[in-house]
């Protein structure tokens, strides 16, 4: 799924002028909409050949057609063009990320990336000396921890801080590296980081690409990878995302990998506490409610399901939630009467028994994994 | 919290359509907000149901601006919010009041979320939307947000007149409802859903957090 977030920034002054102008008469509805939506087209067009960037000499504030911009001035995506103060707006840009549950580390390690990115716009401004910076990442982390999520949510930081032009996640996975036959995985390959630039390229488990041996095309697409982010180090950010083991073993498979991405941060699996605050939630956004007897059955089962190999985290809390609603269901249409409070209340016995392991990668259960190096 | 503007000529059902998509999302009450003509502004908790066989009974309302909270299941607690405006129309522009709620619409034309643009199904002709519907359509789509056009009162449609108003409308993302009889108005929920979970963070940014 490919997320976009190039809609066009809002021009108060020129929508207050025009409404103003329509509240006075002086406009009828026609022209007050069409003028709207002439000022709305224009900053479209105008955004198209902006690509403006942070780091002056490592990356230039240039547009597309060449034409030179302030230097100095971020792109940005929420405010009128260069009013934005990374300073200010640092706790409005991360409150989607702080919002998430747990995952304190990787709050921390973003906080300090934002801090680092904002300290070199300062350098600069400055005229000092900048740190030459690459932002490629690898997350690492058990399934279920929030890699993909975390992704998402720094496209539009990156974006508002200037590193990216557009801030897109473009989420990919083998089948859409790999090729078929030879050259078609390059190819395909590059029309991905195309499709990427002046964004994320997220490459949700990496180390499948890698999987197949000396004589898969895998070997290609991380060739070619290398290749593209040495060419396209500017307007980019590609993450490698996956489980902890077989990221360790797809980078070294590719020496040039590991020294192209410096930026590591791990995702802890969630505690038992935060697995609960989840499932609340989840449970809470559904409109149901947890009995007291429900929550301790909770608490229980995920203890339980902590200790199996193939606990996959927020997503075996969200697998536990579903099953339980779906026992519920059961047990619900049993009794004679259906209250509104029965229809939403979750007891102990709809968590007790077994949860659907979904989300278990293919390779545990084949054991494929386990002769790595 | 996502917003979604309802909007649309006078008498299309945006009110109707409102307060049937949150009884769709299981809600019995809703808070709204409501901001009226003469400039001043109330708050009420409304029964749905209650409204609902009002306004079937044919009650009319004069307000400018009705903010409308409702409860997205699929969504991290997070809770949508609907504005059903004052119906946009060139006649009625000549009265100051309507005007005032009017800019109103105008402006959260430019500032909501997504769109929900409602059309009168039986007013449709050969031509295809109506010169101000078409306005509001091009200034939707040059905005680049989420953009739906609802088809309402389907239920007064043929089949044939039904199939061909989709073809008429084939490039457009359209949903066919029909409030009074709770038609089409699971997709359009979803739709405002899936538009509020994806859009979240952005909504959240673009407005500086501070909803």
């Amino acid at each position: 799924m490919t997320l976009q977030w190039g809609r066009s920034p809002i021009d108060e002054t020129k929508t207050d002028a025009i409404l103003d102008r329509f509240a006075r008469g002086k406009l009828n509805l026609f022209a007050s909409l069409d003028q709207l939506r002439q000022v709305y087209e224009g900053r479209l067009n105008r955004k198209k050949v902006t690509q403006t960037d942070f780091f002056n000499g490592y990356v230039s504030t240039q547009t597309r057609e060449g034409d030179k911009v302030t230097q100095g001035m971020a792109f940005d995506a929420y405010c009128a063009e260069g009013s934005f103060d990374p300073l200010q707006h640092k706790e409005k840009l991360l409150a989607p990320l702080h919002a998430l549950i747990g995952l304190t580390e990787v709050k921390r390690t973003i906080d300090e990336l934002y801090a680092y990115l904002v300290v070199q716009g300062l350098r600069r401004q400055a005229g000092l000396k900048l740190n030459q910076t690459v932002l490629h990442m690898i997350f690492s982390g058990r399934p279920g921890t929030g890699k993909t999520t975390v992704a998402r949510l720094l496209g539009p930081v990156l974006r508002a801080l200037g590193v990216l032009s557009r801030g897109h996640v473009v989420e990919v996975e083998r089948a859409d590296l790999v090729g078929e036959y030879i050259g078609h995985t390059a190819q395909k390959t590059r029309a991905l980081l195309e499709q990427a630039m002046g964004g994320i390229l997220f490459i949700d488990e990496a180390y499948a690409i890698a999987r197949g041996g000396e004589k898969d095309f895998g070997r290609e697409a991380i060739d070619t990878l290398v290749k593209g982010i040495e060419d396209r180090n500017r307007d980019l950010v590609v993450i490698l995302a996956g489980y902890e083991m077989e990221m360790k073993y797809f980078l070294s498979v590719n020496p040039g990998l590991s020294s192209r991405f410096p930026l590591h941060v791990f995702f802890p699996d969630y505690s038992v506490q935060e697995l609960v605050q989840i499932a609340s939630a989840m449970i809470r956004e559904r409109q149901y409610h947890l009995a007291p007897d429900g929550l301790v059955s909770l608490r229980q089962q995920l203890r339980k399901e902590q200790m199996q190999a193939e606990f996959s985290n927020a997503r075996t809390v969200r697998n536990l939630v579903e099953r339980a609603i779906r026992k519920q269901a059961v047990r619900v249409l049993e009794q004679k009467e259906q209250t509104r409070q029965d229809l939403m209340t979750l007891i102990g016995s709809d968590f007790r028994g077994e949860v659907d392991h979904e989300s278990m990668p293919s390779d545990w259960a084949t054991g494929s994994w386990k002769n790595l190096p | 919290m996502n917003q979604c503007l309802v909007i649309g000529q006078r008498g299309v059902g945006k009110t109707y359509l409102s307060f049937r998509l949150a009884q769709s999302c299981g809600m019995k009450s809703v808070f709204v907000l409501r901001e009226w003509e003469d400039g001043h502004c109330t708050e009420h908790v409304l029964d749905v149901q209650q409204t609902l066989q009002a306004l079937d009974a044919g009650e009319s309302h004069h307000f400018e601006l009705q903010t409308i909270g409702i409860g997205m299941s699929e969504t991290m607690a997070q809770r949508a919010l609907l504005f059903d405006s004052v119906g946009l129309s060139e006649e009625s522009a000549f009265s100051s009041e309507m005007r005032s709620g009017m800019v109103k619409t105008q402006k959260l034309l430019i500032t909501s979320d997504s769109i929900c643009h409602v059309i009168d199904a039986t007013s449709l002709n050969e031509q295809g939307l109506s010169p101000i519907d078409k306005k509001i359509n091009l200034l939707a789509h040059a905005r680049k947000v989420p953009y739906v056009l609802v088809v309402a009162k389907v239920d007064l449609l043929t089949a044939r007149r039904k199939r061909r108003l989709e073809g008429m409308l084939r490039h457009e993302k359209i949903f066919f409802t029909s409030a009074k009889w709770n038609r089409g108005l699971g997709a359009l929920k979803h739709f405002i859903e899936k538009e509020n979970r994806e859009n979240y963070a952005y909504s959240f940014l673009s407005r500086g957090g501070s909803i």
